[in-house]
């Protein structure tokens, strides 16, 4: 009787690198025990061994998202047009913490991932943190595709406590991709002084927003082949970057395509990581054609 | 000194160990706490708290040889030490000085 092979080959690939339990598990399931019972065991050594690598990043990563959603919530906050109560300005923080949590999030764990010590994420455990991402990517996709829309128009009702006509960044994916193929009047009835830039920068914004979560993670897996201090100054300086591009005022940009507005600063995360890796590997082969050369 | 009291699974597991005696290996303490406690137990969360007790210095563990049986991997054998010995019995005080008293628990257990 063999145990399942699958989940045997899980626990090898992404379990903990602790022989005993790995014997543990075949002499209990060859004394009986169900595949059921061999498949929990080996989810949960999964998820104990991921946990227990991400675990020392985790209060690292919380003060930068935190970090990141107070810089990225403040100026709004500050220019806020109606005098605050503190029980309005609550209001109108939680009502952008959305909009700010779908940036801050990929930005502060990369920081925690990649500022944390060198044994803490192990090679093995990379394909794990691209299938967390690809997960975390869809769910910013939701995020940022209605619920964020929702939070915004929320957040400009209460600031100006009365009923206000949406703007660009209040209208769901759906509506975003209808207005796309229509008329500059007809935007105009929907989205509040809208043109039709706004609306292809928001729509193709929130694809490429959806996508950081990917290129954060692809940044923080080749970013870990540098060295301690290089990869945080590194990890620091592209999420300031990436964070304060969201600050700029899009008049400032409209002399560039939409296309390249929405997807410059995800695509600058991505290329970078694959310029570390360029540069590691070629690194790495300098290294090992030095060592094999005669003296 | 601080009394180092146990959780409820560090205290099975420590009295696992001491049932099972010499061959106290993961799975045989798992078993001995189903069976004694009808609990079923991870063999991530045993693992994990047999290492948090090394770490405090209640239980030591050695390495046995691999078996065929077991795939080729070892056996990693557990044993209570003085300072787990004496863990155990402050934490039975404390949990029989809890119970003392308590009209409701009275009589036999359920």
């Amino acid at each position: 009787m063999i145990p399942p092979r699958l989940a045997t080959a899980l626990l090898l690939r992404f379990g903990p690198q602790n022989d005993p339990v790995v014997g543990d598990l075949r002499e209990a399931y060859l004394r009986g025990k169900s595949s059921r019972w061999y498949w929990s065991q080996v989810l949960a050594l999964v998820c104990s061994n991921a946990y227990r690598a991400i675990c020392p990043s985790l209060s690292g990563a919380a003060t930068a998202v935190t970090a990141a959603v107070l810089v990225l919530e403040l100026p709004f906050l500050a220019h806020s047009p109606t005098p605050l109560d503190p029980h309005r300005w609550l209001l109108m923080a939680i009502y952008l913490a959305p909009q700010a949590l779908v940036l801050a999030v990929p930005v502060g764990l990369t920081i925690g991932m990649v500022g944390g010590p060198p044994s803490q994420m192990p090679s093995r455990l990379q394909p794990l943190m691209l299938i967390a991402a690809a997960f975390g990517s869809l769910m910013t996709f939701v995020m940022a595709g209605w619920v964020v829309p929702a939070a915004n128009q929320a957040y400009r009702v209460t600031a100006i406590d009365s009923d206000a006509l949406r703007g660009v960044a209040e209208l769901t994916f759906g509506e975003l991709h209808s207005l796309m193929k229509t008329s500059q009047s007809s935007m105009f009835a929907v989205a509040q002084s809208s043109e039709r830039w706004d609306v292809m920068a928001h729509y193709y914004g929130r694809w490429a927003t959806s996508c950081a979560p990917l290129a954060f993670a692809l940044f923080g897996i080749c970013a870990m082949s540098l060295s301690r201090m290089s990869r945080r100054i590194v990890a620091i300086a592209v999420a300031c970057a990436y964070l304060a591009y969201f600050l700029i005022a899009p008049e400032w940009l409209k002399a560039f395509p939409p296309l390249v507005v929405a997807w410059a600063p995800t695509t600058a995360v991505a290329v970078l990581a694959v310029l570390i890796w360029q540069v590691s590997r070629f690194r790495a082969s300098a290294v090992s054609n030095g060592e094999s050369s005669p003296p | 000194m601080r009394r180092h009291l146990l959780t409820d699974f560090e205290l099975m597991i420590l009295l696992a160990v001491l049932r099972v005696g010499e061959e106290a290996y993961g799975v045989p303490i798992a078993r001995e706490i189903e069976i004694t406690a009808g609990r079923s137990v991870l063999l991530a969360a045993l693992y994990t708290a047999l290492d948090r007790l090394e770490g405090n210095g209640l239980v030591t563990s050695e390495m046995g040889d691999p078996t065929p049986e077991r795939g080729g991997r070892a056996k990693r054998y557990f044993k209570v030490t003085g300072k787990g010995l004496k863990a155990v019995k402050e934490t039975q005080r404390a949990l029989t000085a809890l119970w003392t008293g308590i009209p409701a628990l009275k009589g036999r257990p359920a």
